[in-house]
């Protein structure tokens, strides 16, 4: 089987748009109590946590680029790495689901408020099937188109509301500022569901991963400021009355011809749903169609797509389901369990396999094979 | 739709799934040449149903039969005279008794032309005489001789009609393989260049030739190319257009990886950049594979013209790419959901001029723009005064009667004019264009912007999935390649772009090896 591989720049640009998806969709509430600006440092703080975070990814990297943490668990704790590639293909379903949720959520209450969901769960669930089936390149080259895209609206909206810039709106924090920056930088932790991409996609990537999550961490963090800048000073204490303050940020924002700009983040906020599904969808594909013989593996392509039809409905017709996987979500148990806990599990005992084998290797002095390996025998 | 994309998923599985089909040789059912000429006319006459183009004729020469056979209308009656006739006549003095001295008298003695073969079977017979030589048989002797006396009618090389440049040469392509080639060869005067001809077809015998340069062509990509060409199993093959499907890798995609072009200059560029031409013979079209996305806005007047000029009529061509399959859909989703995103005089304008049109707006495009195609459809087939007159009959009634008659509002006509005019500025990609047009108006129409960005991710997804040859579509735009991006959304300068050949297996993301790793 031909490996397809992407460009470890393209791989940021679709984890970067990923994350954006996100970003767009913050709600500062927790912020206001202190001006906001607890949010703007958890930011920063965050960048750091962020490349942490991804450190046992790369050591699992360093053990062996063509394995991912799947395919790793797979070869140290054999049946127990079927339950591996389980819980993985169970994260990424559910983050594909949480991510329609959202832009179910967006679409019927900001956009058209007097549509009907299943409209918008077939028309999006067709589009992330289909999108999903091109595969991983396609869909990291429409990132990249992507990507531009965001970057021309996202300079649009914020050079118009520039001019509505209200520095007075960041105020100085009173109390509890520790406390509340610790809470942003854990949600923004819980919240990153990217983390587990890299994982996943370890041996997808060409080049040097290192430098691209560092790149990565930066652009997120420093794009991620900007919007929260731009919502707490053009908005002010309105936004925390917000659902989706950056939508009406965009709303507010005036230029040239255009009387708001809000269909234009509209847009993009689309596709970057469409691409973020179809990348969660792709890896849910992928976990399963490692555990299933060459011949069945259309079944986990056919499968994870019925699977995630089924599971979209009950949470976007259901707020309390949809808010139990927010919770779920914001735990950071699912995170810390994916990306810290399993692979640093996975890791050590790659190592101790490793170490054995080797200590195997010496007890056997050069030319003296054992007498199953040598048939004249 | 749903069943579209299981009809996709289906393909793409057996395409995943299934095994590479082997080229199954045909079974050697050629028939040999017998010592007897007798013999030999019997089974050729039978052979070919005594076909009335069949001219045969029977002569001695130096006391030996001799048959002298040549396809009708095929064949040049001068070059025949002087290159088989005359030195037949002459063997007479030349000492010849035997069959076999004839043949060697025939063979190497006379300079009989460039292009003579030996022939052992009647199905070499008839694929000589199909391809205008003329065919020796000597009584005797179980081999003939084939020799080149093609002279058949043919379009004089002439001005290619869909390829119209400013500058540069005013040659295009022809009928005839051949002259074909030879239009190749004079401009690419390299030893590196070479034609591998080969037939397809079962019933047509169609001559088509591979041209590529030996040195910058990628190898798995040339057995490739050569493997997909020896798996086609089409009876007839009267245009290049009927290979295309058997070389793009996914056929049902809206946009195509392999390219066309009826002129010899661009064909040259193409080649030495690494790439593969196939012409085919009886068509002025050559195919090129693989061929990105950005090629269809490039031509060759970019190449004379100024750098600045250029890049300026590359944006141009990129911005009416999008006008034309999104103006339409657009002002009607815009127009129907989103009429906040107007200006306020824009809007008033635009519902004052749709207040007295007893359509919807997306009926109203749908209308205009099936009545555009039409128009256009007519007057492309029709003989060119006749196409005139049609078009003239469409202009007045799309742009006068139907908006005084208050069936159409003016700006929807605006749009149209604009999308039309956008359509003719990149006309190698108008198949997609037209169909991506009626579906951005149905989805504007219905779910207004969503539905438009839904359809543009789903179609640029469509596009980014194309990579056949291990060579992305969408190539160098994404992938990105910077140093590619000197002759796509701009041109540089000569002194800048003729530092280094544009290899197309160089850019990014390019990965021919492992897509078809070597045998």
């Amino acid at each position: 089987m031909i490996l397809k591989k992407i460009s470890v720049w393209q791989f940021v640009l679709l984890l970067y748009i990923c994350r954006m998806f996100s970003a767009m969709t913050y709600t500062p509430a927790m912020g206001v109590g202190s001006g906001g600006v607890s949010i703007l440092i958890a930011w920063v703080i965050s960048l750091a946590v962020g490349i942490l975070v991804l450190l046992p990814a790369l050591w699992l990297r360093s053990m062996d680029q063509g394995k991912n943490a799947v395919m790793l668990s797979m070869d140290v704790w054999k049946r127990a790495g079927v339950l591996v590639a389980l819980l993985y293909c169970a994260f990424t379903i559910m983050t594909a689901v949480s991510t329609f949720a959202h832009f179910e959520f967006f679409m019927t209450n900001a956009v058209f408020p007097q549509s009907s969901t299943l409209f918008f769960v077939i028309t999006m669930w067709i589009a992330c099937v289909y999108a999903a089936c091109m595969g991983l390149e396609s869909i990291a080259r429409t990132g990249v188109i992507i990507f531009a895209g965001f970057l021309i609206s996202f300079a649009f909206i914020a050079f118009a509301s520039l001019s509505q810039v209200d520095m007075p709106n960041l105020k100085l924090p009173l109390e509890g500022l520790g406390k509340e920056i610790g809470f942003s930088v854990y949600e923004q932790f819980s919240r990153n569901a990217e983390f587990v991409v890299v994982l996943l996609l370890l041996p997808h990537i060409k080049g040097n991963l290192k430098k691209g999550i560092i790149a990565l961490s930066c652009m997120i963090t420093v794009t991620a400021e900007i919007i929260a800048f731009l919502i707490l000073t053009v908005l002010g204490d309105y936004s925390a009355t917000q659902t989706i303050p950056y939508y009406t940020l965009s709303s507010v924002a005036e230029f040239s011809i255009f009387q708001r700009l809000d269909a234009l983040h509209m847009t993009i906020w689309v596709a970057i749903a469409l691409v973020k599904i179809a990348l969660y969808l792709f890896l849910s594909m992928e976990c399963i169609r490692m555990l299933l013989p060459e011949q069945r593996k259309k079944w986990g392509t056919i499968g994870c797509s019925i699977l995630l039809f089924f599971l979209i409905l009950p949470f976007c017709y259901s707020k309390q389901a949809f808010d139990g996987l927010y919770m779920v979500f914001s735990s950071g148990i699912p995170s810390l369990l994916l990306v810290v806990i399993l692979p640093l599990g996975i890791g050590i005992s790659v190592k101790i396999k490793k170490g054995g084998e080797k200590r195997e290797a010496k007890k056997v002095p050069a030319g003296h094979s054992s007498p199953a390996a040598d048939p004249e025998r | 739709m749903g069943n579209g994309i299981f009809r996709y998923l289906k393909s793409k599985f057996t395409a995943a799934f299934m095994p590479p089909e082997e080229p199954v040789d045909q079974p050697e059912t050629q028939t040999k040449l017998s010592e007897k000429l007798m013999d030999n006319m019997v089974t050729l006459r039978e052979k070919c149903r005594n076909t009335s183009d069949l001219m045969a004729r029977e002569v001695t020469v130096a006391g030996t039969p001799i048959s002298v056979l040549g396809m009708e209308g095929m064949i040049s009656y001068e070059t025949l005279t002087k290159m088989v006739l005359d030195p037949l006549l002459r063997s007479e003095d030349k000492n010849v008794q035997t069959p076999e001295e004839l043949y060697q008298y025939l063979r190497t003695k006379t300079v009989i032309g460039m292009d003579v073969n030996d022939v052992y079977s009647t199905d070499e017979v008839f694929t000589f005489l199909m391809s205008g030589f003329t065919v020796i048989l000597i009584d005797g002797l179980s081999k003939g001789i084939a020799i080149g006396t093609q002279g058949f009618q043919f379009r004089s090389v002439s001005e290619p009609d869909s390829e119209v440049n400013v500058r540069g040469s005013r040659e295009g392509f022809t009928e005839p393989i051949r002259i074909n080639m030879s239009m190749v060869r004079r401009r690419l005067k390299s030893p590196e260049l070479r034609f591998e001809l080969m037939q397809v077809g079962k019933v047509s015998r169609t001559d088509i030739c591979l041209i590529y340069m030996t040195d910058t062509v990628d190898n798995a990509l040339l057995r490739d190319v050569r493997r997909k060409l020896k798996q086609i199993k089409l009876d007839v093959i009267l245009e290049s257009g009927y290979l295309q499907p058997f070389l793009e890798g996914k056929p049902l995609s809206l946009f195509s990886d392999v390219g066309t072009t009826e002129r010899p200059d661009t064909l040259c560029a193409k080649i030495a950049e690494g790439r593969i031409a196939i012409l085919v013979d009886g068509s002025p079209f050559a195919l090129i594979v693989p061929f990105l996305f950005s090629e269809n806005f490039q031509s060759l007047d970019d190449y004379c013209h100024r750098p600045y000029y250029t890049t300026f009529i590359r944006i141009l061509k990129y911005i009416s790419f999008f006008f034309t399959i999104l103006l339409p859909g657009l002002y009607v989703g815009i127009g129907t959901f989103h009429p906040e995103l107007f200006p306020h005089a824009l809007l008033y304008n635009i519902a004052a001029a749709e207040e007295t049109t007893p359509l919807p707006l997306v009926l109203e495009a749908l209308v205009i723009h099936f009545i555009y195609e039409v128009m256009r459809e007519a007057g492309l087939r029709l003989p060119r005064p006749i196409g005139h007159a049609v078009s003239i009959v469409g202009a007045l009634v799309i742009g006068d009667a139907a908006v005084t008659a208050g069936l159409i509002g003016a700006p929807m006509v605006m749009v149209v004019a604009l999308t039309a005019i956008s359509s003719f500025v990149v006309p190698s990609i108008y198949e997609p264009v037209a169909i991506l047009r009626f579906a951005f108006i149905i989805l504007g129409g219905t779910t207004g912007l969503y539905g438009i960005t839904i359809g543009l991710t789903l179609v640029i997804f469509n596009m980014t999935g194309l990579s056949h040859f291990g060579i992305p579509y969408t190539a160098p735009i994404s992938p990105f390649s910077l140093r590619a991006q000197r002759d796509v959304f701009y041109r540089a300068g000569w002194r800048i772009l003729g530092k280094r050949t544009a290899k197309i297996q160089k850019l990014n993301g390019v990965d021919i090896h492992e897509t078809f790793p070597e045998e």
